[in-house]
């Protein structure tokens, strides 16, 4: 079998595959959704699916929008770089979206944007904490609807120094998030001319940190900076109940998520962390979180509000006012409109917005972990 | 020297894990010479089945492990069965690359089933013991124990049972052992039984001392694989001291070499190793 | 003899035909994925040197990519050269570090070899993730400048894929030659009989590096191209799994068969994306796919001929008799 036949059927083949192309109704507004459903981050995805499902039902059984109806197109990247792309080149220019709402992960986000700024349309992106993802020159299109690691860090840090720690050692995860972390609580503590007293490392996927623990344990800090996701998390706070070690931890949002708890046990009480969502904050927010693990109860995921409030409300409130402020889902005036549109999510004391940097601005909220559930107990603009 | 000690201790009970999966290697490499890219995936399936059985019982039961270890032998078998039975060539390649199927296959049907990284109940009564400043957990111990039982019990197999002996020899020489009426075909269901039980048994037993997650399998197959060729992959206490070794040098490089480096330099002195002794610190030369 | 010969000049004209105009038939996102495919086939080409005619198993092959990957942003960004020079000084990058895995791989054969693969591979991750000075370490790298000819900047799908069309292309062609030629026919000599053809005065150190470097050359121009392409990359898209989806587009092409390796390309390529249309149920079909395929095609689609078909429908009759494992 010669080359040239190979070449041949190939080029046929995918000849055949593009002419494949799927004719869509032009009347439904399309949302592409981008999320990691396989992969690390399959659990989170799966949750943030399910808010953002809930927002369209409910959006679609009010009758719509605009007089349309909204379709949702939900791709899986596996919280893949490299996917993501092709990803997002599927949703942008095959299932031509109106709109991209998802994405997981800063190096997967800022792999992905490129494609919605070269093609000219808006990207509310919910995975990525890193401040890169919007604070860019000639950023036209990225919102971040997820507050980032910098803003979160403010308030966590002011809070600690508030409660009295003085002393922190510092564990990171040595992947892009756990360093950022670490790099905005430093930034955050240097305000009040504190500095940690040891910085230790790991890497994902660990699971043994008594080495570290131990050398940290040795330094005697009041409180340990947390920075990484949830599984390390928990595993690390299990380990450091055994070695005695009874210090609050302090972390970004990446451990607001229930299963954190569920992992750690006993040992993860008295965390304290930002969060994107709490239910107890007000009437409003126990109401949702009651209805959406109403709606989802008996997936194969456990719901949780938290995360799955991310996606709702980047549905809700920011793409639903801004469509209806365009009065089009002409892409320029839609995210025009995203630079305008003000919305007050649930539990906020203050208008929710994009700043200049297409940065949302919205109160951190600050919770512990009491009892097996996050607890507030500070709500602050950063 | 604390620092030292509790590395060890955590390093000796993870190594024991690594060693048990590690071996599910070995003994398919012993017999059919080829890399089963799966085994960690079975680790993680038996990871899986312990979490789930012992979430129902809700308190130790040795039934648990016992279906559970059943589970694991059929699984092997319907694999065995419906795909690597098939591949009469069985050029190592073949193998390998099928094998990584099945493993995909493996991962993403447990993901669906539950996506979530799970916890194991608390079921092994764990107490934790202070000797000065280190910490000893009972589940470090029981790991140690049913690692070694296993061990023997293992040895015992291939040493003083007819089909274990057969084992061997369909392993030293494949054609004289069918010449001398060995049922080869046999011989290779229960290579995979073996090693899937031992796999499933390793994955029970990380259950109470980590967590269990769908994408586990992917990193500790690796783990293990690297550890089979440092103990030496002909060898099965080889193998299970290889486990020990990668096991206990993960948590002390964290000690000692604080550079960022370490676990490149833990490479660099593998690829050095078997540059000077390729078949493992207790392997017999060939 | 005339007729079929001129049959097969309008069958070639057609292809090429065809490849010039693929950008106009089909839509960005299916030239995007064919750009990937095409960077692949330059990669697996040289994996299938390695693999095929040397023997030699390699499972680290993401880490000569990544190397020419890096390797071309950091000369472009840094240094200011312009693409064109940064390439070739990726693939020659890449093949130095070939030199190097080359020389540890000669002392162990087989399995020690795949290990010895592994952890060089697993080297190169870590100093990509950790040497924060040269990489940029977990933040990977953002902004690679793409690729100019004239005042012509290559920074859309339609435009790379041209590139990447000559590219893949001239790798084919090259790696036909290089298979046709001594060097093949030496490292068939040394793969198949490796003492007899030491006997006959083969050096066979010689070829072996050489298999190794002319493979990590490949596989390093096809990491400039892909820099280029994406322009962020990060360590992350260089991981064992990389690797070994490489491994697996090497195998299920039969190793030696280069058409063969042309088609397992695409296929493997195509499928991950094209596979979405199962859901759920994606990643569980490319499994599938991969074991069938070692199923029915043991040693690659390479030896694909109709005859073949013909054959899986007997042997689906008769599997059930033949589960034996032989050496």
């Amino acid at each position: 079998m010669s080359i040239k036949k190979v070449l041949l059927t190939g080029v046929i083949v995918i000849f055949c595959l593009s002419c494949a192309g799927i004719a869509h109704a032009k009347k439904s507004i399309r949302i592409g959704y981008l999320a990691a459903l396989t992969g690390p981050g399959a659990a989170f995805g799966i949750n943030m699916l399910q808010g953002h499902n809930m927002a369209v039902e409910e959006i679609n059984a009010g009758g719509g929008l605009l007089g349309r109806e909204l379709e949702a197109v939900v791709i899986d990247d596996a919280g893949d770089p490299a996917q993501s792309v092709s990803a997002m080149m599927k949703l942008v220019y095959q299932e031509k979206v109106d709109i991209v709402i998802g994405g997981w992960g800063s190096a997967t986000v800022l792999a992905n944007y490129k494609v919605c700024e070269k093609a000219g349309l808006p990207y509310i992106e919910i995975g990525a904490s890193n401040p890169r993802v919007t604070r860019r020159q000639n950023n036209q299109w990225t919102f971040a609807g997820l507050q980032n690691d910098e803003k979160q860090a403010m308030v966590i840090s002011k809070i600690a120094v508030d409660m009295g720690y003085k002393k922190f050692a510092f564990l990171h995860d040595s992947n892009d998030f756990g360093v950022g972390g670490r790099d905005e609580f430093t930034k955050g503590l240097a305000r009040y001319h504190l500095k940690p007293l040891i910085v230790e490392s790991y890497q994902f996927g660990d699971k043994d940190f008594n080495s570290q623990l131990i050398k940290i344990r040795r330094a005697r800090p009041d409180a340990l900076g947390l920075f990484g996701t949830l599984v390390e998390g928990a595993a690390i706070a299990i380990q450091m109940e055994k070695l005695g070690m009874d210090f609050p931890i302090f972390s970004m949002a990446g451990l607001s998520n229930y299963n954190y708890i569920k992992l750690g046990g006993r040992a993860v009480e008295g965390t304290i962390c930002a969060t994107h969502f709490s239910r107890h904050l007000s009437a409003e927010t126990e109401a949702w979180a009651k209805r959406y693990e109403e709606r989802y109860k008996g997936s194969a995921v456990m719901p949780d509000p938290n995360t799955a409030w991310l996606a709702y409300t980047a549905v809700a409130n920011p793409f639903k006012r801004a469509v209806k402020l365009a009065g089009s889902i002409d892409k320029k005036k839609v995210r025009d409109a995203l630079r305008k549109v003000r919305w007050r999510e649930y539990g906020q004391n203050i208008d929710n917005h994009f700043d200049k940097e297409h940065a949302i601005v919205k109160e951190t909220i600050v919770v512990r972990i009491k009892d097996g559930d996050y607890i507030p107990i500070a709500q602050e603009k950063p | 020297m604390e620092v030292l000690l509790q590395a060890l201790i955590g390093g000796l009970a993870v190594g024991a894990i690594y060693g048990l999966v590690a071996l599910g290697f070995t003994i398919i490499y012993r017999s059919l010479y080829v890399i089963n890219f799966a085994q960690g995936h079975v680790f993680m399936v038996g990871s899986f089945m312990g979490f789930v059985g012992f979430s129902l019982m809700r308190r130790f039961s040795v039934a648990v492990f016992i279906f559970v270890l059943i589970a694991a032998a059929m699984i092997a078998i319907v694999t065995v069965f419906l795909v690597y039975g098939k591949i009469h060539r069985a050029d190592h390649l073949t193998f390998a690359i099928a094998s990584i199927g099945v493993g995909i296959i493996m991962e993403n049907i447990v993901r669906m089933i539950c996506p979530d990284p799970r916890a194991y109940p608390d079921i092994f009564r764990e107490k934790v013991y202070s000797v000065g400043d280190i910490f000893i957990s009972t589940q470090y111990i029981w790991v140690l124990a049913i690692t070694l039982a296993l061990i023997t019990m293992l040895q015992l197999f291939f040493y003083k049972t007819k089909m274990g002996k057969a084992m061997r020899a369909v392993s030293e020489d494949r054609d004289m052992a069918s010449l001398l009426g060995i049922n080869v075909s046999y011989t290779v269901y229960i290579a995979f039984v073996i090693s899937s039980i031992v796999g499933t048994m390793g994955g029970i037993l990380i259950g109470p001392i980590y967590f269990f997650s769908f994408d586990m399998g992917f990193m500790t197959g690796l783990k293990a694989f690297s550890a089979a060729i440092i103990g030496g992959i002909m060898s099965v206490p080889g193998t299970l001291i290889g486990g020990i070794i990668l096991g206990v040098t993960e948590n002390l490089g964290g000690v000692y070499v604080s550079s960022e480096f370490k676990d490149a330099i833990a490479f660099a002195l593998l690829i050095l190793m078997l540059m000077v002794k390729p078949t493992g610190i207790f392997g017999k030369a060939k | 003899m005339k007729k079929s010969k001129s049959t097969a000049n309008i069958i070639y004209a057609f292809i090429g035909v065809l490849l010039l105009i693929l950008p106009f038939l089909c839509g960005y996102y299916l030239l995007h994925v064919i750009i990937f495919a095409g960077i692949n086939l330059i990669v697996v080409l040289g994996l299938g040197l390695l693999l095929g005619f040397s023997g030699q198993v390699s499972i680290g092959h993401a880490a000569f990519y990544g190397i020419g990957a890096y390797a071309s942003a950091l000369l472009t960004l840094k240094l200011g050269l312009p693409f064109w020079i940064a390439l070739p000084l990726a693939g020659v990058i890449a093949g130095l570090a070939g030199i190097m895995l080359a020389i540890p791989s000669l002392k162990v054969s087989m399995l020690y070899l795949v290990m010895t693969t592994i952890g060089f591979a697993m080297i190169v991750w870590i100093v990509m993730f950790r040497w924060s000075g040269l990489t940029n370490g977990p933040n990977g790298i953002i902004g690679i400048p793409s690729p100019t000819i004239g005042g012509f900047v290559l920074d859309s799908p339609t435009k790379y894929y041209y590139l990447v069309l000559v590219f893949s292309l001239l790798a084919l062609w090259l790696m036909t030659r290089i298979v046709r030629s001594a060097i093949g026919l030496r490292l068939m000599a040394i793969f198949d009989q490796e003492e007899a053809a030491k006997s006959v005065g083969v050096n066979t150190t010689y070829f072996k590096v050489l298999a190794f470097v002319i493979s990590s050359i490949f596989a390093g121009i096809g990491g400039s191209l892909y820099a280029h392409y994406v322009t962020f990359i990060h360590p992350d898209n260089f991981n064992i799994w990389v690797s070994v989806i490489f491994l697996v587009m090497a195998v299920f092409g039969g190793q030696r068969s280069i058409p063969g390796i042309t088609t397992a390309v695409i296929i493997l390529t195509l499928a991950t994306e094209y596979f979405r249309v199962l859901g759920e149920y994606r990643m569980i079909g490319y499994g599938l796919l991969l074991a069938l395929g070692m199923i029915y095609f043991p040693e690659g689609i390479g030896t694909i001929k109709w005859s073949s078909i013909i054959n899986i429908i007997i042997r689906l009759f008769h599997s059930k008799t033949q589960n034996t494992l032989k050496t």
